[in-house]
């Protein structure tokens, strides 16, 4: 059975653009100045360039872009280059916390606070004892859709690591984040390093599969383009 | 008088200002929601985020110029502006339209003051196929009435309606019209509102017209 969201296929993968997307209304002056200002939260944005493929891994893509119906079912998008920080691309595997017990990902608890400079630094607790994460890593949140099962963990976001740190001996670490973690985020929210996903629909528009060889086994590329979708 | 909070105006000045807008539509029952996403709460009340960054902002205004409706633009999919459509008593429900100015990080609410208040008026809904759906919300500032038109027309045929015996209006097909701005620009010299007045127009008949009557 196929559940929504849905996870992302990554095969044929060649490229992708992974990046907040913000809407700025700029309004440059003759002085020289640029003032300006911002139209709401910023929004994950993802383009994925797909190269060209043998028919069986082209049908992976045919299959799954249908089923999302264009802009009508939710996925789990990601950045296909770090389903895990830089520093431990093979997972978590082995791992203790530094309090004690296995270590999969989640940090037993996260806050958020706000810095002089309105930074979103984030601190992570129940980590492994002087845990790396470098720029570019992400957190994920991961909570309970309402209406649903308890522990669906059906809602997502995800913010990433801007300015690096290690985690101290009792694993803790504070990191700063682009962009600050979003206001539906609940407090109870579980915030973790495995696998950090948001939420995203297809821009139909933009979204192209290739044309599928008939004389030989291939298929050409094409290109999928999605954009966060934020809802508590 | 409409004033920023001295932090909002050092956001802006700084240019790391996040701006948004909110609704309120007092019908039944009250409609309360804002451009970003999740729950803030302005004023005591509730709002839920529909995540329309351009909400409210299809407005203009120019100094000295006359009021100008606004236009809300609610993204079609999100359901809560599909509720909108649902309420009752939609048609002519009072609105307030604030405005939100939020630190960078696009959380922290600086201020928001009342943007605009007036009536909901047309509630149209644009699809279109493989793009966008969308619910304009328009509506009617303090100004409201003041540019539509009554059903009268300046005819002798419905001056006779009003009078059968009033024949004022028996010498002319059409009676010249006159624009009032009220409350907005100050009143255009005479020649300009009443077109070709300073060509010496007679209830309506052009010099041209009256030269062609002097012809035959």
């Amino acid at each position: 059975m196929i559940t929504f969201p849905r996870a992302m296929p990554s095969v044929g993968a060649l490229g992708q653009s992974f990046e907040p997307e913000r809407v700025d209304y700029l309004s440059p002056e003759a002085g020289g100045r640029v003032g300006g200002v911002t139209a709401g939260q910023p929004l994950w944005r993802m383009t994925v360039s797909l190269q060209n493929m043998r028919s069986e891994e082209a049908d992976v893509w045919r299959a799954w872009v249908p089923a999302q119906r264009g802009g009508q079912r939710l996925f789990y998008g990601r950045d296909l280059d770090r389903p895990y920080p830089k520093a431990y691309r093979a997972g978590f595997t082995g791992m203790t916390r530094a309090g004690g017990g296995a270590f999969a990902g989640a940090a037993t608890a996260w806050s958020e606070a706000l810095d002089a400079e309105n930074n979103s630094a984030i601190t992570l607790q129940g980590l492994p004892a002087n845990l790396a994460l470098g720029l570019g890593d992400y957190i994920g949140f991961r909570w309970d859709q309402a209406g649903l099962a308890a522990g669906n963990m059906k809602r997502r976001a995800i913010v990433r690591v801007v300015d690096p740190a290690i985690a101290d001996g009792a694993g803790t670490i504070a990191v700063i984040c682009e962009p600050a973690v979003p206001l539906v985020v609940p407090a109870g929210a579980v915030a973790h390093l495995d696998n950090p996903v948001c939420l995203m629909r297809l821009v139909t528009g933009e979204t192209q599969l290739g044309e599928v060889g008939l004389s030989e086994i291939t298929a050409a590329g094409g290109r999928i383009a999605a954009i966060q979708d934020l809802r508590a | 008088m409409k004033s920023f909070s001295a932090a909002a105006i050092a956001e802006i000045e700084n240019g790391t200002a996040v701006v948004s807008g909110a609704v309120e539509i007092a019908c039944d029952p009250p409609i309360r929601i804002w451009g970003g996403y999740g729950t803030i709460e302005i004023a005591g009340e509730p709002y839920e985020g529909i995540g329309a960054s351009g909400l409210a902002q299809a407005s203009a205004a120019a100094l000295g110029g006359s009021e100008q409706n606004v236009t809300l633009e609610l993204s079609g999919i999100e359901e809560d502006a599909v509720e909108v459509l649902d309420a009752d008593e939609v048609q002519g429900a009072s609105v307030t339209v604030w405005r939100l100015v939020f630190k960078g990080d696009a959380k922290t609410l600086l201020d928001a003051h009342v943007f605009t208040r007036g009536r909901l008026d047309q509630l149209p809904l644009q699809d279109v196929v493989g793009g966008t759906a969308t619910i304009k919300a328009l509506i009617e500032s303090a100004a409201r009435g003041l540019g539509r038109r009554g059903g009268r027309m300046r005819t002798d045929t419905d001056q006779r309606l009003v009078d059968a015996d009033d024949g004022f209006y028996r010498n002319v097909s059409f009676a010249g019209e006159k624009m009032l701005s009220w409350g907005g620009k100050k009143p255009a010299p005479a020649g300009s509102v009443l077109p070709g007045a300073s060509g010496g127009s007679f209830l309506g008949i052009s010099p041209a017209e009256t030269r062609l009557v002097n012809r035959s």
